[in-house]
């Protein structure tokens, strides 16, 4: 039984007779550790503690929320989060309602293998210097190699008015490496990164061992250094999964939230085709060591997948309880807020499209001469579809062949155009994970698909020269 | 009367008080804490109305612990005496595991006097309640809808902070301070469908309560709204006008994500600065002065000290485009022997000290984004930066999207474009300054006004 559980309970208990139509308070014990090294030196070691809890209340149509931290006095929390709520009771809309959903009592535990509380810091320390060593030792033009982890392990509670209770035993780990280099006074950067929200200490050193982080580092930068630039413009390309996966996140993923549909470009596609039959897209709350895995929202939803491109129809939208009432649909499950500081909002988990009949080397030869881009840093997606994306591997196609490695660029184009473009589907997959950003949160997502290529006119391709 | 989402702020002194007597009970000879404690009140916007409010509490202290040379750190958030000792006692532990630093020279020495800085701190931004935030927000929404029925606002927030930020450590520093900060964003689309506008943010900040939010609103709402009588761009080089915004917001502005590092003497020493080795060259054109200067009055990147708790100063790296200085704090600044500019940045996720502007500032010319629009005769005006984040800080290689990007003949804006992209290296780009405005908007972290830029690279599809 989590510690956490009883100020809540006395927390919700003190709301009762208050006129709040809903109440749901939720609080992380967490201890986080965080390591950042460069080359062999480590650069800081912090442990973080964090106790607190928030109460998020709906008073007459108008959400009120109140933080603090530590665990003292959650009745005036809530009553605090009453008060905002009622100090805007005088203008603007009060409509906002929740979809019924019912109560959720339930236990989550990591499947860690090796728990990551269980691994001392120095072999922590040791993996990190054996990527930044193999990087600098492979090849004379590294110039550098800088490694960052952290893990969060401890429990988060939920607990509602309505009578859910949640305790998830998080057990969150993520690690990004750099690699620099120097080839004739031209610098180059690249980055790797990783993580799991439900394996142990076994996923960096089993999944993601360090000697194939460090050549896949080395791997980049050496394209990076022997790059050519690329042709400004638009060409057919091929796009790896790891793209594919960003694309399907940047592209429509952001724009079936509920809360931005409503003013994205895609409200005037209801109904309608946006892509060609071949192209299904999904959002779902498991995949296997999905860093976007949620097993229970934090509105204490049991979540379900979401089908964004149905067959090439426009499909569902990812919802929490306040939009599914507003649009009148049973809630997805994405609800996810960062920590106990902030209330949730829709978002993400893992996000990909499925997977096509054809070969790799098949949609190489189908688009003929253009571009494969393979590994992503980073992208943006806007309400009226337009997304970019930095690619940082990326080879020339020549005559269906692949030709010489492309210097640093970005993708970019408008989803409403570009995913009727994609041309075909590989029968492959893979997936990245990484950290996504949305009104201040930082949420961990995956994001994958198969091989897809995209005709000429679907992306724009620009880059330094 | 306390005003409504109010609350007592828990005190820093007492925290920094509690860290040295725990440390010296554990025999700790030398330690270093910051603390930080803050309430906020703020008000959030969907679908063009004020949705919720909130009210929040937080504190954060880091302590390092240095044993033998070997550095730990930890970090709590709370102030208790029984967390605090089991914090540094974290930290102390993390420091017996570590390897020596032989380059370690203590933590530094706190300064005999600190320049006042005025204007850190509004009582009326204190006192600021969740009404009047919602009145402001109210105002804001109204800016946005003046300009045309077209324009729909799906989000934005009014927030006030109240904050006390110190820094003590064993050789003596021992610094307090408290600052406000009220600030404003929101984001407006129009038209529908394929037509519709991108995402049309405009943000204010401000330490006092002289943010006029309906101006906010006004301003987003032109963009969204010039931004739906769609234009075709094409790929060539021309000249482009860069709104404050695209150049200095904190997190995504080109010229903060492209320079901060570059200007970090913790880069040059790593040797990851595309600046480096470079000091007393003409880089860039004559018409760049830049510099970093915490101590400007009432600006939101202001304050007396780092996060080292060293006294902040005015650092010019940049004059008529020659090379001249980097930003240190103690730790770099002690191996290259320039010293500390008062630069110390902490990261309270990841615990490490760090090097980075404070309120960078691209010295101001004259004019506005509107009078550099009519000085050209055919280019484009970036708004906003779609992607600019991803720039490469090592490198200097950015490509990004202007979104929203507004095409310009003979002087006035004509029409919005969509999907054209911006690339190039920030090194040459900068040479390639033609005007600076003085429209000055502080993101906080910087003060940037417009640029005109020419030959800037320009891809559509």
């Amino acid at each position: 039984m989590s510690e956490l559980l009883a100020p809540l309970l006395k927390g919700v208990r003190s709301s009762a007779a208050s006129g709040l139509d809903y109440v749901e308070l939720r609080a992380d014990d967490v201890a986080q550790t965080s390591i950042e090294l460069r080359e062999s030196s480590v650069e800081s070691v912090t442990r973080k503690l964090e106790r607190g809890h928030s109460a998020r209340v709906l008073r007459a149509g108008r959400w009120g929320f109140a933080s603090s931290d530590g665990m003292k006095d959650v009745a005036s929390t809530v009553a605090e989060a009453s008060k905002a709520a009622a100090a805007l009771a005088k203008g603007g809309p009060a409509d906002t309602s929740l979809c019924e959903v019912k109560p959720v009592k339930r236990e989550v535990r990591p499947l860690a293998k090796i728990p990551l509380a269980g691994v001392g810091l120095d072999e922590k320390v040791s993996h990190l210097t054996s990527i930044c060593r193999a990087v600098v030792a492979a090849d004379a033009r590294m110039t550098g190699a800088k490694a960052s982890y952290s893990d969060v392990t401890g429990e988060r509670v939920l607990i509602t008015s309505e009578g859910t209770e949640v305790v998830h035993h998080i057990s969150n780990a993520y690690l990004m490496a750099h690699a620099s280099g120097n080839a004739s006074n031209r610098m180059v950067s690249v980055r790797d990164e990783m993580g799991t929200v439900s394996a142990g200490w076994e996923h960096f050193t089993r999944a993601e061992p360090a000697e194939a982080v460090a050549e896949r580092l080395v791997r980049k930068a050496r394209l990076q250094m022997d790059g050519v630039p690329c042709k400004r413009g638009t060409h057919p390309c091929v796009i790896s999964p790891r793209v594919a996966g960003m694309l399907a996140h940047e592209a429509l993923g952001h724009l079936s939230e509920a809360d931005l549909f409503a003013a994205g470009a895609f409200n005037d596609f209801v109904g309608r085709r946006v892509a060609p039959q071949s192209v299904t897209m999904v959002d779902s709350p498991r995949m296997d060591d999905g860093f976007g895995n949620v097993a229970v929202d934090d509105e204490g939803v049991v979540p379900t997948p979401v089908t964004l491109i149905d067959e090439g129809m426009l499909g569902s939208q990812m919802t929490n309880r306040e939009w599914s009432a507003r649009l009148g649909v049973p809630p997805t499950g994405n609800a996810r807020a960062e920590n106990y500081r902030v209330p949730p909002i829709i978002r993400m988990r893992n996000t990909y499209f499925e997977r096509g009949d054809m070969t790799l080397e098949e949609l190489l030869e189908g688009i003929g001469s253009g571009y494969y881009c393979v590994d992503v840093r980073g992208g943006q997606a806007e309400s009226n579809s337009s997304f970019q994306v930095s690619i940082q591997e990326c080879y020339e196609v020549v005559r269906g062949e692949l030709g010489r490695p492309v210097r640093s660029l970005a993708i970019s184009g408008l989803a409403t155009k570009s995913l009727g473009m994609i041309d075909g589907l590989g029968k492959d997959f893979g997936f990245e994970s990484s950290y996504c950003g949305k009104l201040m949160q930082s949420m961990p997502t995956s994001d994958g698909g198969p091989h897809i290529s995209i005709r000429k006119g679907g992306v724009v391709f620009g880059g330094a020269d | 009367m306390m005003p409504v989402g109010k609350r007592d702020l828990p005190s820093v002194t007492d925290a920094l008080e509690t860290v040295a007597a725990t440390a010296k009970r554990m025999r700790l000879a030398e330690f270093d804490a910051f603390a930080v404690s803050k309430a906020s009140r703020s008000v959030t916007i969907e679908r063009g109305g004020v949705c919720g409010a909130d009210s929040r509490i937080a504190t954060a202290l880091h302590v390092r612990a240095c044993i033998d040379g070997m550095v730990g750190g930890a970090f709590c958030n709370s102030f208790e005496g029984g967390e605090v000792s089991r914090c540094l006692a974290e930290a102390a532990g993390i420091a017996r595991l570590m390897a020596p630093d032989r380059r370690w020279s203590g933590f530094p020495a706190g300064a005999d006097s600190y320049r006042s800085v005025p204007g850190l701190y509004d009582r009326s931004v204190a006192s600021t309640d969740v009404a009047t935030l919602g009145i402001m927000a109210e105002e804001m929404i109204d800016g946005a809808m003046s300009v045309s029925k077209k324009v729909a606002v799906p989000y934005g927030a009014v927030e006030a902070i109240e904050r006390s930020v110190g820094v003590a450590n064993s050789s003596g520093v021992d610094v307090v301070m408290k600052e406000t900060q009220l600030q404003a964003v929101i984001c407006c689309v129009a038209g529908s469908g394929v037509a519709i506008s991108p995402d049309c943010e405009e943000s204010g900040m401000s330490r006092g309560c002289d943010l006029r939010t309906d101006r906010i609103g006004e301003r987003a709402g032109w963009i969204a709204d010039r931004s739906t009588h769609l234009v075709k761009a094409s790929t060539e080089e021309c000249e482009v006008v860069f709104s404050p915004m695209s150049l200095g917001a904190s997190d995504s502005g080109l010229l903060t994500v492209a320079l901060s590092k570059a200007f970090s003497g913790q880069s040059v020493m790593q040797r990851t600065s595309f600046l480096m080795d470079r000091v007393g060259e003409q880089v860039w054109s004559d018409r760049v002065t830049m510099s970093d200067n915490p101590l400007l009055s009432g600006r939101c990147g202001s304050r007396p000290f780092d996060d080292e708790g060293l006294p902040t100063s005015k650092t010019q790296m940049v004059r008529k485009g020659v090379l001249r200085e980097f930003l240190w704090d103690s730790y770099f600044g002690s191996l290259s022997g320039e010293g500390s500019t008062g630069n110390a940045v902490r990261d309270l996720a990841s615990g490490s000290v760090g090097v980075a502007p404070l309120c960078l500032q691209l010295t101001p010319g004259r004019g506005n984004m509107h009078s550099l629009i009519e000085e050209v005769g055919h280019g484009y005006l970036v708004w906003g930066g779609q992607g600019s984040h991803t720039s490469n800080p090592e490198t200097g290689e950015f490509s990004f999207v202007a979104s929203p990007g507004l095409l310009i003949e003979d002087g006035e804006v004509v029409g919005g474009v969509r999907g054209a992209m911006i690339s190039g290296n920030i090194s040459a780009f900068m040479k390639s300054i033609e005007i600076v405005g003085g429209d000055v908007v502080d993101f906080g972290n910087s003060l940037m006004p417009s640029v005109l830029f020419r030959d800037v690279k320009v891809t559509t599809g």
